[in-house]
């Protein structure tokens, strides 16, 4: 949950006053989709996801190509069959240097499948989830990935996926993912999160498990309701007085309505004084806005 | 009781063979042609200082006294279960002038009702029990039928407007046409404990086949006189009519070359179109009904003796309701875990909607309820019960005397209004939208509401402006949500409750999601709540107070 800090709600809370209805739509455009899991809940071990990993995964595309090892850059790892690399690049100071190479082993099995990043901020004019999303396309292009961002200035950690990645760390695993491990962010305990981030995306990478206990519980009380709500519609429909409307009333009696001769004579003329109103005035304009460059990918995150 | 000259047998109205039949010898006969002055004897007796007045029949076959309602026109006696018609009901009430005999068998009837009750899933079992369903009783429920007849030539104004540099000209017109009218047959229940709901569900009746009254078709039946002056649908069916014809006289092109009917010219034409010629008649109209007990309370059951259309109360098992609702979560949570992840966030909205949904259905249903506790929704029983018991207009109201009818003015300012109000309402959901941690859906969703919400603005507006006054029915406008808002205070504070839990939330913003998950559950209990209430409600609509309708002694498969 990305956000950009607290920018103009003082002055919409008046707005507040009015939210009596809301349409159904709403949520529809607000709700992620993702349709590349298959979710078998409550199993043996507990509330947990399996997910199926993408056929061909793993694999390097063949335009991919093997760049030189740089730690300047932060690279720590390069897979030497898949050349996926592993990226620490520790721009807060967060970590201590034995926290980095330890981070950096648990990423890279990460790298059979991706690269994988982990970068930490303090300074940055756009929103955490932009920020994540250029660092990745700057530095990865379209490769399949994944980059776990820290922004201490505004408090997020964002997860952004791309290529064959996405595909599995989805917008919802990646919401999941950074909501079980924001709280080591808010503890101060960064290189746990971190850690605790990729061994998650590690895991639904290789179609493990991880826990999501409150997404049952919270999709348990919305089956419920929306049952409630449907058996409801069922009452009313079966329930509901099918009155006649007025064709139906009319076509029951004995009714006839005709006339003749209609015409129409002049009786007099009234003049009324409105001045037309002037249009005028410059039609100013914006241009429009550029398309989109044909990006990809997409993530999720949490404030800490 | 009618009794068989060959037997001494009670006679009564077969519908099979529409004669008068004797239970004990077959014999048939035309019920035009036996007729009886007298059947069941009235007595009168008064109290010695006059305060009170009893009338007591009696029972022509075995002397047992009668006891009716004040409207019972026909019942059966209490002790020996003869036919008994209250013929001097008949005669000083108002005498019907027509009546259409039960077609519909109990059979026909019985099997309306149960293709009825079939799909209503969770109805009480108890409603589609055969002995239940055997209690239907046959009853000839008074209508008031009006006609109406205009034969003449009538003129309406008309009016072209053109612009002439600063000026509006506007070319007046007097249109002149010879209009030939006639609808007869419009026919609106005249009993006060007959619920226009049910009556209208049941509708309408052909009265073509209806046929002069003579009280020896009411013979094994009940039947009930009028107790609702023949004006109180007057208005209404005046204007069925009106929008009628004037449709098809504004369809005409010439009508719409000069603007005829719009603006303010709606008056002269809605009285060039409106019948001042008018007719009613009293005729009984054949309807099975049963009654199903639950508490205090009652609900009905009531098919057309004519055409075999069923309308019913129909409540709700809760347990059935219940189980049936934890039997479809089963599938929703696995399809709700294979699709979605709501983030704490989006699900605390997802609480807000389904509180608002659940919102404006308990409000409506309290609207409803409300008018059907009062009777404002039954014109016949508002008639009865208003204090002095008086016609609200006059039968013989003279030529363009008709009522101004109350319409809502749709201004510029009203629009305006609304625009604002929904732009508000737009940018909120939007705002919540972008707190709930979808940043990059913020301005594109909001862009989209308020396209959506001001092109819907925008037709109602056309639509409004496009409809005119003529045709807007007599109904006084009504307030924002229903009104009574004091009274709904106790049910709707709950659903109300969730969602201020919910923006409180929203609003403060929290870090940690247990905020978010434990505002969510708390927002969807009271939604459950809701809908718990909003079933409670559907109980209480779909039965209605004791006693109505109340139907005592005498036989039970009359």
């Amino acid at each position: 949950m990305g956000r950009t800090g607290s920018k103009g709600r003082l002055a919409s809370l008046f707005r507040f006053g009015t939210a009596v209805v809301l349409g159904g739509w709403l949520l529809s455009a607000g709700f992620p989709l993702s349709g590349q899991g298959a979710c078998v809940p409550w199993s043996a071990e507990g509330m947990a996801c399996y997910v199926r990993v993408p056929e061909g995964f793993g694999r390097k595309p063949d335009s991919f190509q093997r760049q030189p090892e740089d730690p300047g850059t932060g690279k720590r790892y390069v897979n030497p069959d898949t050349g996926w690399q592993v990226v620490v690049e520790d721009r807060a100071n967060l970590l201590e240097p034995e926290q980095i190479q330890e981070l950096s082993r648990i990423m890279e099995p990460v790298t059979a499948y991706g690269h994988a990043a982990f970068v930490t901020i303090f300074q940055n004019t756009d929103s955490t989830e932009q920020f994540a999303r250029s660092y990745y396309h700057d530095r990865f292009g379209a490769d399949s990935g994944t980059i776990f961002v820290i922004d201490i200035n505004r408090r997020n950690v964002w997860i952004h996926s791309d290529g064959a990645v996405w595909q599995v760390i989805t917008t919802a695993n990646a919401n999941t993912v950074a909501d079980n491990v924001y709280r080591y962010a808010s503890k101060g305990d960064y290189y746990q999160c971190g850690a605790e981030a990729f061994r998650q995306i590690l895991a639904l990478l290789e179609g493990k498990r991880i826990p999501r206990p409150m997404k049952y519980i919270s999709n348990a009380f919305l089956a419920l309701i929306l049952a409630l709500l449907a058996n409801y519609g069922l009452v009313i429909w079966s329930a509901r007085l099918h009155k006649p409307g007025e064709k139906a009333l009319l076509a029951s009696i004995d009714r006839k309505f005709a006339y003749r001769n209609l015409q129409a004579s002049h009786t007099s003329q009234t003049r009324t004084y409105d001045p037309a109103s002037g249009g005028g005035g410059h039609h100013g304009g914006r241009g429009g806005g550029g398309g989109g460059g044909g990006r990809s990918g997409g993530g999720g995150g949490h404030r800490f | 009781m009618y009794v068989c000259p060959g037997c001494a047998g009670n006679l009564k109205f077969d519908i099979a063979r529409q004669q008068l039949i004797c239970e004990s010898c077959d014999t048939q006969i035309d019920p035009y042609s036996f007729y009886k002055e007298t059947d069941a004897e009235e007595t009168r007796y008064a109290s010695e200082e006059g305060d009170y007045e009893i009338t007591v029949f009696t029972c022509p076959q075995c002397g047992g006294e009668l006891v009716s309602e004040d409207v019972t026109a026909a019942t059966f006696c209490s002790f020996c279960g003869g036919s008994t018609i209250l013929d001097s009901r008949i005669s000083r009430e108002r005498r019907p002038q027509k009546i259409i005999p039960f077609t519909r068998t109990k059979e026909d009837c019985r099997a309306a009702y149960k293709k009825l009750v079939g799909r209503a899933v969770f109805a009480p079992r108890a409603l589609k029990d055969e002995s239940l369903i055997q209690q239907f009783r046959g009853i000839y429920m008074p209508y008031w039928v009006y006609s109406f007849v205009k034969n003449e030539t009538v003129t309406f104004p008309g009016r072209v407007t053109s612009r002439s540099g600063d000026y509006l000209i506007t070319d007046h017109y007097s249109l002149e046409c010879q209009v030939e009218e006639c609808y007869q047959g419009l026919a609106f229940d005249g009993s006060s404990t007959f619920s226009d709901n049910l009556s209208s569900a049941i509708g309408p009746f052909d009265l073509g086949e209806g046929k002069p009254f003579v009280p020896s078709f009411l013979s094994g039946f009940y039947a009930d006189t009028s107790d609702v002056e023949q004006t109180v649908y007057l208005q209404d069916a005046e204007d069925l009519v009106v929008r009628d014809a004037g449709s098809i006289l504004a369809a005409d092109p010439v009508c719409k070359t000069y603007q005829a009917g719009q603006g303010g010219d709606w008056y002269g034409f809605r009285t060039a179109v409106c019948p001042w010629d008018r007719t009613v008649e009293l005729a009984l109209l054949p309807v099975w009904f049963l009654s199903y007990r639950n508490g205090d309370r009652v609900s009905y059951a009531v098919v057309n003796g004519q055409t075999g259309k069923a309308a019913a109360d129909l409540p709700v098992d809760g347990k059935r309701y219940l189980a049936g609702s934890l039997l479809l979560a089963v599938p929703l949570f696995f399809l709700l875990n294979r699709f979605f992840t709501l983030t704490p966030g989006k699900l605390l909205l997802a609480g807000v909607l389904l509180a608002c949904v659940c919102l404006g259905i308990s409000n409506s249903q309290l609207t409803h309820m409300i008018a059907r506790e009062s009777g404002e929704d039954d014109k016949g029983f508002t008639f009865r019960n208003r204090p002095g018991g008086e016609a609200p207009s006059g039968w013989d109201r003279t030529k363009g005397n008709a009522p101004v009818q109350k319409s809502r003015e749709n201004s510029i300012v009203e629009v305006i209004c609304m625009l604002l109000l929904f732009y508000c309402i737009a940018d909120l959901l939007s705002y919540l939208l972008y707190l709930a941690g979808n940043e990059s859906m913020y301005s594109v969703v909001q862009i989209l509401m308020i396209i959506l919400i001001l092109g819907a603005t925008v037709l109602r507006f056309f639509d409004v402006k496009k409809e005119p006054r003529w045709k807007r029915g007599n109904a006084g406008e009504k307030p924002l949500g229903g009104g009574h808002f004091k009274e709904k205070w106790p049910v709707l504070r709950k659903p109300l409750a969730g969602i201020g839990l919910a923006v409180l939330i929203l609003v403060w913003h929290p870090v940690s999601d247990w905020f978010y998950y434990l505002g969510a559950l708390g927002c969807m209990g009271t939604v459950l709540w809701a809908i718990l209430d909003m079933i409670r409600q559907h109980n209480v609509l779909a039965t209605r107070k004791l006693p109505q309708l109340g139907r005592r002694g005498g036989e039970e498969r009359g």
